[in-house]
């Protein structure tokens, strides 16, 4: 049976999406428009790098209300065995509108730092939160009208891989054809921003140091997957034995080949060509990735990285945001993620060495960030599937919907806890049931509508890479739609 | 034989009420066990192999999500949304298992055979890990019994 070209590669990417294999990176290159040579490139660069926290963070245990009588009684009352006693709470600077105070969990003190102020200076507040903010198609006004059934609701909510497709993609119904919101924000700034792409010049401008993602995947612009050690390619990363050369070239030659006999169809033939191209991306990339090591390598020592996995791969993205220029790129999205907070059993203890790490690993990133004068330049954002249950299952805590997240950086206006903090107390008027899981009221999609609108996504395009944006947000309106960037 | 049906009943008289006979109990008939029912005869059966358990609700949870294709309603994020959707709460409000059997607890949750309740993990729509908590009523020890969404056991 005949397949069109748009089958051939739909399928072919389709099936690559969860691996890091190298055709779904040339294929998702391939689908890539060449970024059109409009005039120089003038103005700020910028960097949005999304950290994805999978298995379902249980952010409740991170962020808490420290009122008492109040926000802690409620809090401690719910969570039971798995409550933060009050007087380890780091506290935050900051009282909202009703009056509540928040402490972070023991093991963020550098977090807490860049709430409060780097090095205790309070012009230098780098970080803030979010409160209550989950996957919505549609706001929910109250428990009640959750209850009665009549809001259109986000598909196979409290599953974990309908809720990551649903932050990535933004789209909570579920899309036939999937395509995330930094893929959808490339195809709408990446030919018009990333200007100085000319002369048949192209790098992609969506990076991921955490193999396919459904982020970064747009209708026509695709992510490049990348390592710590650099570009992917066909004989591992940065091989630089003769024999990984010698395959690499022969590789090469194949592919480039002008032969047409050795293909059978405009599609080989096609897809000869773009390997060809994407080794050259490969390579071209892995050239300034290199280079930039001497220059780094000094101010990761002295920013404190701990040893752990999670270091490298913010320290690659760091590479990655510092040879920009040499990239011809004005925009970049990386994508990180890091799992494992599914912790339905030994909340408490797999909860604090995990965030130890986290802790650790931002706060030596952001501290990069500002050494190499990159800080104004990148915001870093949080995500993950779901918040969990309030009420403790023994050891840990279930599936459930919204949470709170934090993004910093340069640009954030720091120190604020932002949204709406919910009532915390189990069947109280923000739980729907089954031990206190809580419903958004403040949706993904203004969150992320205000990163993108910071990015450079226009007002006009907003409605493209949101779908859902106008049931929440006008996106001609001045204000932003949460507030954390003004 | 039509008209003895079509005649008009002899109404009763109220000064002269007809006699009253003994109620005779009706004949009961037992009501059809569901389909569901049926997989999970034998259920905590200490003849068959425990796991066999987690088989047969994977069965009933297979045949659930062929009949149930509404996603976004009735959403499953653990053992109590299971349970109250294979009860009848479910977007077609299908009873696929009647209130009273007995893989429920009193408080309406899935039970292993050890009378613990079934940990049911949700990783995607139509896909549900199962859990038991094994003979020593622990979860998440060493001699869970687990089954991945796909149907095939999974060591702790």
């Amino acid at each position: 049976m005949m397949r069109s070209r748009r089958q051939f590669l739909g399928e072919a990417s389709c099936a690559a999406i969860g691996s890091t294999s190298i055709l779904s990176t040339l294929l998702n290159l391939t689908m890539a428009n060449h970024a059109a040579a409009a005039g120089g490139f003038s103005g700020q660069r910028k960097a949005l790098v999304c950290l994805f926290l999978s298995g379902g963070c249980d952010t409740f245990n991170i962020l808490i209300p420290r009122d008492s009588p109040g926000g802690y009684d409620e809090y401690a009352a719910s969570r039971s065995n798995l409550a933060i006693p009050r007087n380890q709470l780091l506290p935050l600077n900051y009282t909202d509108s009703q009056g509540r105070q928040y402490g972070l969990n023991p093991a963020c003190t550098r977090l807490a730092e860049m709430f409060n102020g780097l090095g205790g200076d309070t012009s230098k507040k780098r970080l803030s939160f979010l409160a209550n903010v989950g996957t919505l198609i549609e706001p929910i006004p109250n428990k009640q009208s959750y209850l009665d059934g009549n809001i259109a609701l986000p598909k196979a909510l409290f599953s974990h891989r309908d809720q990551i497709e649903q932050w990535q993609t933004s789209v909570p119904q579920g899309m036939p054809v999937l395509s995330g919101w930094g893929g959808r924000a490339a195809d709408v700034i990446h030919s018009t921003l990333n200007t100085e792409q000319t002369a048949g010049y192209y790098m992609p401008m969506n990076f991921s140091l955490s193999g396919n993602n459904a982020f970064q995947i747009g209708r026509s612009e695709g992510q490049f997957v990348i390592t710590t050690g650099g570009a992917l390619s066909f004989t591992g990363t940065g091989g630089t034995s003769a024999m990984q050369q010698a395959k690499e070239q022969a590789l090469k030659d194949v592919v480039a080949s002008p032969i047409e006999e050795h293909y059978q169809s405009l599609f080989q033939r096609t897809h000869g060509r773009i390997t060809a191209n994407s080794i050259e991306r490969g390579a071209l990339f892995q050239q300034s990735f290199d280079g930039s090591g001497a220059n780094l390598n000094a101010v990761f020592a002295a920013a404190g990285f701990p040893n752990h996995w999670l270091s490298q791969q913010f320290q690659a993205a760091i590479k990655t945001i510092y040879i920009r220029e040499q990239l011809k790129l004005a925009r970049q999205t990386i994508f990180i993620e890091f799992g494992g907070w599914d912790h339905h059993s030994e909340l408490l203890n797999t909860q604090r060495g995990m965030l130890l790490t986290l802790d650790a690993v931002l706060y030596a990133y952001q501290k990069s960030l500002e050494a190499l004068g990159l800080a104004d330049d990148v915001i870093t954002f949080t995500a993950s599937d779901f918040g969990r249950t309030l009420r403790s299952n023994g050891q840990g805590t279930d599936h459930a919907w919204s949470g709170n997240q934090f993004v910093f950086g340069g640009p954030v206006q720091g120190g604020a806890v932002k949204g709406s903090f919910p009532s915390l107390a189990i069947d109280g008027p923000d739980d729907i049931g089954r031990g206190g899981r809580i419903f958004p009221k403040l949706a993904a999609d203004q969150y992320i509508c205000e990163l993108l609108r910071w990015f450079g996504v226009s007002n006009g395009d907003m409605d493209q890479v949101l779908p859902n944006i106008r049931n929440f947000y006008d996106p001609a309106s001045a204000a932003n739609p949460v507030g954390f960037l003004g | 034989m039509l008209w003895l049906v079509l005649l008009p009943a002899e109404k009763p008289s109220l000064l002269n009420p007809p006699p009253v006979t003994p109620s005779q109990p009706a004949p009961t008939t037992p009501p059809k066990p569901t389909a569901a029912e049926n997989l999970l005869s034998g259920y905590g059966d200490p003849a068959t192999p425990p796991i066999e358990d987690l088989k047969k609700l994977h069965h009933v949870i297979g045949g659930y999500f062929s009949v149930i294709k509404e996603s976004s309603k009735n959403p499953i994020g653990g053992n109590a949304d299971l349970a109250a959707a294979l009860r009848g709460e479910n977007p077609n409000r299908t009873v696929f298992l009647p209130a009273n059997h007995r893989i429920f607890s009193a408080d309406g949750l899935l039970l292993d055979r050890w009378g613990s309740p079934v940990i049911v993990h949700p990783e995607g729509w139509r896909q549900l890990e199962l859990r038991s908590a094994g003979p020593d009523k622990v979860a998440y020890s060493g001699d869970d019994l687990i089954l991945s969404p796909t149907g095939l056991q999974k060591n702790p």
